[in-house]
């Protein structure tokens, strides 16, 4: 990856590109963003969908603790897989059974469950900082381009690869389960096993992303793309190609900015995808208003 | 017509009655089949995050050190000796440059001008006949963050930095018991310096240059933050 | 026409939050018939079709006997979907008709087989109106029409007339006496519509926490309003 790097770099000096592309991070950051977008923002729709934007965002604050936990056991800052996933995947399966067989509404349910991620995060972060750097910690709070390796480059295209493969595997079902689980189980849709499926997809993009969005903000990536393209689509088909148009429009924007300003590469793309949002909210009502009878 | 195979889960799968039709029966749903597949999958999770970190932490001890020296660097980061030996110098005289700069400040409350530093013999600041790099220094201020800046006389030589960001005025960052390590420095009042050193190509005409790894600088370590956490830990956490 | 039933239903139970809501129901649903259920409201009817469904937690046995397709139609009382999700009546249909996950469109020859399906409960033209712009009476015919193509084995429908006017119920009525004379299709129906009973039941079933009453419309409706004060 180092000689396409040098490429990039080469022909930046030249002129050819942005001059931010002089440097091994950025494209990095860029490639991850050209994955990322179409892998969160595709699956934005059906986040939305199913009801599952606060869900996402107890995801994000288990990633925190997850990373603790992680770093306790000995794993390294910049690839603290083993506690990142396990702890997302094991609060995963626990929310979603809890919130099948509880009595509470499903909000609740996620509340009480972010409460408990982000205070067992906060406490067990502080026995972390006493062995790390906590600067290298807010980089995984609010993303960093600077961290992203070509590991994880390599990680994430593969998890792509295989989210995307078995979401089209399970399309059709999953949608019609979002709309109407009766009518999916008549069916013959395993509705249960689906809806642990999506969750375990949804965690598995979401650990990923973390390096670049932040756990702070990954809830974002999975809930405003599928908001904005709403605002204007009149079809599933749409509405899906207008999350994923967002999420690379705000995604690569939001990096450029980042590099230029000098701040979090979340926060910029968060920022950026928000831009969108009103944007196409405006242009909604312009619609609706020119729609109106006279 | 034959009949369609359903995968249901709440059917039954059943057998054909003597008159011919399938016979299926409707099952409730089954909260312990369930959770038992909830726990299993959990129990799954369990395992493979025992392996994923066995793996990281003794897997890695069979590598070459340098492999595993340079494990838990981030991609901005580079190991001093991994360095060549020229930088390797300055990296040294930085470090020593460095600890004197931040001793001065502690005494006097001010930031040594470059000047003074050169003046009492302290490299890199002091001119040095045997040093070929010919660096120029400069200190340059900008809110908290104070940076000596070695600007290269020929051009396509690595200029070099030391980053220093003070603590906020009121609180700052207080040192948290066990943790000492090569980018924290005390202040006589217990509030931390967060300093490092950093290589790169392109220097700012003026004023300081705030994210050094955005701009493709190096910071250069003495040791990877994983091999500092082992010494740590195997020290008693001192 | 055979004589095993397609839905067998026997002693059952089903309690809800500590209530006990059905207790010991048995009927049998043949095929070709359309039986009705009817009850006062909170009688258990509804629930007894989630039952079939397999939505709801139950006692006792509920045994289907599938000679051809083995597929179950289902009409839900409500559709609970948030109504601003942008997707059209067109690919709602597709889901279970195409393979190819219908964010990527839907197939000309599926396209082509919705369109005939939604003329037929009077959509004409309504494949790609979203689905949040129908009125209630039009989602009510778009969740016939999912239930009705390939013609179902058994169809469970829970109060299908509620939202329609005079024409799409008359329409309704169309349907379902279409599909269990020409598909053999058996047909369960809650319905409060005493006319529509009288008009389509080859069977009725009063139900109120139990079977009340098990028969012909004649010998259950006819004549006895204290049995059926519940019944327009």
């Amino acid at each position: 990856m180092s000689g396409f790097y040098d490429w990039l770099a080469v022909l930046a000096d030249r002129g050819s590109l942005p001059e931010a592309f002089r440097f091994a991070f950025f494209a990095r950051g860029l490639l991850s963003i050209l994955v990322l977008a179409p892998l969160l923002g595709g699956m934005s729709h059906l986040v939305v969908a199913r009801r599952l934007s606060f869900f996402s965002a107890a995801l994000g604050q288990a990633a925190l603790t997850g990373l603790a936990i992680g770093l306790l056991l000995g794993e390294p800052i910049d690839r603290a897989h083993g506690g990142i996933f396990g702890f997302c995947t094991l609060s995963a399966l626990a929310m979603v059974w809890v919130k099948r067989h509880a009595r509470l509404p499903a909000d609740t349910l996620v509340g009480v469950f972010l409460s408990l991620t982000l205070g067992l995060g906060i406490c067990l972060l502080v026995a972390v900082t006493k062995r790390f750097n906590v600067h290298q910690v807010e980089a995984v709070m609010f993303g960093s381009l600077l961290t992203v390796t070509d590991g994880d480059l390599a990680l994430l295209a593969t998890l792509a690869v295989v989210v995307a493969a078995v979401l089209g595997w399970i399309y059709n079902r999953l949608l019609l389960e979002s709309l109407d689980a009766s009518i999916a189980q008549a069916a013959g849709v395993r509705t249960a096993l689906l809806e642990y499926v999506f969750v375990l997809l949804l965690t598995a993009a979401i650990v990923v992303s973390l390096k670049v969005i932040g756990a702070l903000l990954i809830e974002a990536m999975v809930v405003v793309p599928a908001a904005a393209s709403r605002n204007l689509a009149r079809s599933t088909r749409a509405h899906l190609f207008g999350s994923i148009f967002t999420a690379l429009v705000a995604g690569v924007g939001g990096l450029f900015v980042s590099t230029r300003f000098l701040v979090p590469s979340g926060g910029a793309v968060v920022l950026a995808m928000s831009a969108v949002f009103f944007a196409t909210l405006a242009l909604a009502a312009l619609r609706g208003g020119a729609r109106r009878p006279a | 017509m034959a009949a369609r195979t359903r995968s249901v889960r709440w059917l039954q799968r059943g057998s054909r009655g003597e008159d011919g039709p399938r016979v299926v029966e409707v099952l409730p749903p089954s909260r312990r089949d369930e959770t038992t597949w909830v726990l299993l999958a959990a129990g799954f999770v369990v395992l493979a995050v025992i392996y994923v970190v066995a793996f990281e932490r003794f897997g890695a001890i069979d590598r070459a050190g340098a492999q595993a020296g340079a494990k838990g660097l981030l991609p901005f980061q580079v190991l001093f000796r991994d360095l060549p030996s020229p930088r390797q110098r300055v990296f040294r005289a930085m470090q020593e440059g460095a600890a004197e700069a931040v001793s001065k400040r502690a005494a006097s409350g001010a930031w040594p001008t470059v000047a003074s530093l050169a003046e009492d013999g302290i490299p890199p600041f002091a001119p040095d006949p045997l040093d070929e790099t010919a660096l120029r220094w400069e200190l340059r201020n900008d809110g908290l963050l104070r940076q000596y800046v070695g600007i290269p006389a020929r051009e396509g030589d690595p200029a070099w930095l030391v980053s220093i960001a003070e603590p906020e005025p009121q609180g700052g960052e207080k040192p948290v018991p066990g943790v000492v390590d090569e980018e924290h420095q005390s202040l006589p009042d217990g509030r931390l310096l967060h300093v490092t050193l950093w290589s790169g190509t392109s220097v700012p005409a003026t004023g300081v240059l705030a994210e050094p790894a955005l701009r493709g600088w190096k910071q250069v370590r003495v040791t990877s933050p994983f091999e500092e956490i082992e010494r740590r830990a195997g020290s008693g956490g001192r | 026409m055979s004589t095993s039933p397609v839905l067998e239903i026997a002693d059952l139970r089903i309690d809800r939050e500590s209530r006990r809501v059905l207790e010991d129901v048995s009927l049998e649903v043949l095929p070709g018939s359309i039986h009705f259920l009817v009850g006062p409201n909170g009688a258990g009817k509804s629930t007894l079709l989630q039952a079939v469904v397999g939505l709801v937690d139950f006692e006792g046995r509920i045994t289907l006997r599938m000679r051809g397709s083995g597929r179950l139609g289902w009409v839900p009382q409500s559709f609970a979907v948030d109504r601003t999700l942008p997707i059209t009546a067109g690919e709602f249909l597709a889901l279970s008709r195409q393979r190819r996950p219908v964010c990527l469109g839907v197939g000309r020859r599926v396209r082509a087989r919705i369109d005939s399906l939604l003329a037929s409960v009077g959509l004409d033209g309504f494949s790609r109106r979203p689905v949040a712009e129908l009125s209630g009476g039009e989602l009510q015919r778009l969740l016939l029409a999912n239930a009705i193509d390939p013609a179902p084995e058994l169809l469970l429908l829970d109060e299908p007339s509620g939202g329609l006017d005079e024409a799409a119920t008359s329409r309704l009525e169309e349907v379902l006496a279409r599909l269990s004379r020409q598909s053999g299709t058996a047909v369960l129906v809650v319905s409060h519509d005493r006319g529509q009973v009288r008009r389509l039941a080859d069977r009725v079933t009063i139900v109120d926490r139990a079977v009340r009453r098990s028969g012909s419309p004649d010998e259950v409706l006819g004549g006895d309003a204290a049995l059926a004060p519940e019944i327009r």
